[in-house]
């Protein structure tokens, strides 16, 4: 397992790209770091449906994907619900652990009894993300977790802290979160820090098989920008409403929450641009952030953006005037001159849609044949390209 | 594309969007307003969260609106990813491409 580090040469370590190209056609292993609540008491349910803007229509073994606002109805982290029979536990990738128990104090309905644990302290993630995760974790953990589904979530007892026979099971106990925002199969392993060396040991012996590597936050990042998940490092999107960043789904409008109340003007109000996806051309650098323009007027703002070394160009996302903001129109122009093209989310032909793990292996990966993982099988989308570096098709 | 193609273009995938929209309230009976049902809203897994029951109804409900086949094959299962891919699919099948 290849561990990045910021010590070494920059020659020395595998690129960014490599790491790209491995978490689309394989399996990487990333440490997230967001925020981690433990929700228990008499009114925990009140407590989370007080800061969640969703329903809480989600019950013991499931995932509710949701995400926490501002008081003025912005977006201030992707939220995680999971419950655990009557307590929850709460991961928000934007906020930490005294930032989320805040939060959670100051929406708490008046007189509501409860306990937060921030146990961000004493747990830690470890995820894995690919379109061979699901086999990985089939061999970590057994054949049943390798198909959980989606927004699955699942104790893992094998990699609770070790105890005496009548012992009470430790609390948290170490849990299994099918999630993920790359478009690929996604597991993140809650467990306790003593338990986090034993368990890079496993993986480290388990992944070498699958030419596991570790990846800086970033590549994640940057897949979950290619695949249209939102993610609260990416450049401008904070404080936007979900009605700019087409998250209503996440989203109840009759109910009270934090941010409601800023949300339901924002609606009323309407929001005259909408977070929109685009591209450049070919072998083109990454255009200036700022400014869009078409036809000379002035149209939106490129908010972030990378050039995918999947795709062989840039992808961004820009808030565009509602009129505009629609896939396939040409003739933007960023600051400097630079063309761009609106598209639709996601821009990547998963693989993960197409392995089956009743059918494929990681092992047998190069006689299988798929859908090229760039429409049209492009740069980097045939078959051998994808694992050999950047050979254009 | 000039403003005239530009502003036809649009009011097509406007059109789309509202056929889409309604089937998925009318049809799938998805608990949300249709303006709360975003282009970029993914149809499967999380977004809306439909599943393989819901995955046939849609494409019967798309067929009988439009009158375009989605496929069952890989084109068909990309054409179903979010509201907006959808739209992709029904235009491409109509000769517009990017």
């Amino acid at each position: 397992m290849t561990k990045p580090s910021q010590t070494e040469a920059p020659t020395s370590i595998p690129s960014q790209a490599e790491h790209h190209r491995a978490l689309r056609t394989g399996v990487v292993l990333h440490r997230p770091n967001p925020a981690l609540v433990w929700v228990r008491g008499e009114h925990a349910y009140e407590v989370v449906e007080a800061l969640c803007p969703r329903d809480l229509f989600v019950r013991t073994g499931q995932l509710l994907h949701s995400m926490v606002l501002d008081e003025r109805g912005g977006a201030e982290a992707d939220l995680h619900v999971c419950p655990r029979e009557d307590d929850f536990l709460l991961v928000a990738d934007g906020l930490d652990d005294a930032g989320l128990a805040r939060r959670l104090r100051e929406a708490a309905p008046e007189g509501a009894e409860f306990e937060l644990a921030s146990v961000g302290e004493t747990h830690g993630l470890l995820a894995l993300a690919g379109p061979y995760a699901w086999e990985l974790i089939g061999e970590l953990l057994g054949p049943e977790m390798a198909t959980i589904g989606y927004l699955s979530c699942l104790p893992m007892p094998e990699l609770d802290l070790p105890r005496d026979p009548g012992e009470a099971p430790p609390w948290p106990p170490a849990l299994c979160l099918r999630s993920g925002t790359t478009g690929e199969f996604g597991y993140e392993l809650f467990v306790a820090r003593e338990q986090v060396s034993a368990l890079e040991s496993r993986l480290a012996e388990v992944g070498a098989r699958f030419d596991l590597v570790e990846v800086e936050g970033e590549v994640i990042d940057r897949a979950a920008l290619e695949n249209g998940f939102f993610c609260p490092r990416h450049r401008g999107v904070l404080g936007r409403s979900p009605i700019e960043l087409q998250l209503q789904w996440r989203v109840a409008y009759d109910r009270e929450y934090r941010g409601a109340q800023a949300l339901r003007e924002r609606a009323e109000d309407g929001e005259a641009r909408r977070l929109t996806w685009v591209i450049g051309a070919l072998d083109e650098p990454a255009p200036a952030l700022g400014p869009l323009t078409r036809e000379g007027r002035a149209i939106g703002e490129l908010l972030d953006g990378f050039v995918s070394p999947l795709l062989g160009c840039f992808v961004g996302i820009a808030v565009i005037d509602r009129a505009l903001a629609h896939p396939w129109i040409d003739g933007l122009f960023a600051a400097d001159g630079r063309e761009l093209r609106t598209e639709a989310a996601p821009l990547l032909q998963n693989r993960s849609l197409f392995v089956d793990p009743r059918r494929h292996t990681y092992a047998h990966r190069q006689e299988d044949e798929f859908v090229p993982i760039v429409p049209g099988g492009g740069p980097g989308g045939g078959p051998g390209q994808e694992e050999n570096g950047n050979e254009r098709a | 594309m000039d403003e005239v193609q530009l502003a036809a273009y649009v009011a097509r995938r406007e059109a789309l969007l509202d056929t889409i929209r309604e089937v998925l309230v009318t049809d799938l009976r998805v608990p949300l307003p249709r303006e709360q049902i975003d282009p970029d809203t993914p149809l499967f897994g999380t977004g809306l969260a439909l599943d393989s029951i819901d995955a046939v109804d849609l494409i019967v409900a798309i067929e009988r609106k439009t009158g375009v086949r989605m496929s069952d094959d890989a084109a068909g299962r990309l054409g179903l990813r979010t509201v907006n891919m959808a739209i992709n699919y029904l235009l491409a099948a109509q000769g517009e491409t990017p």
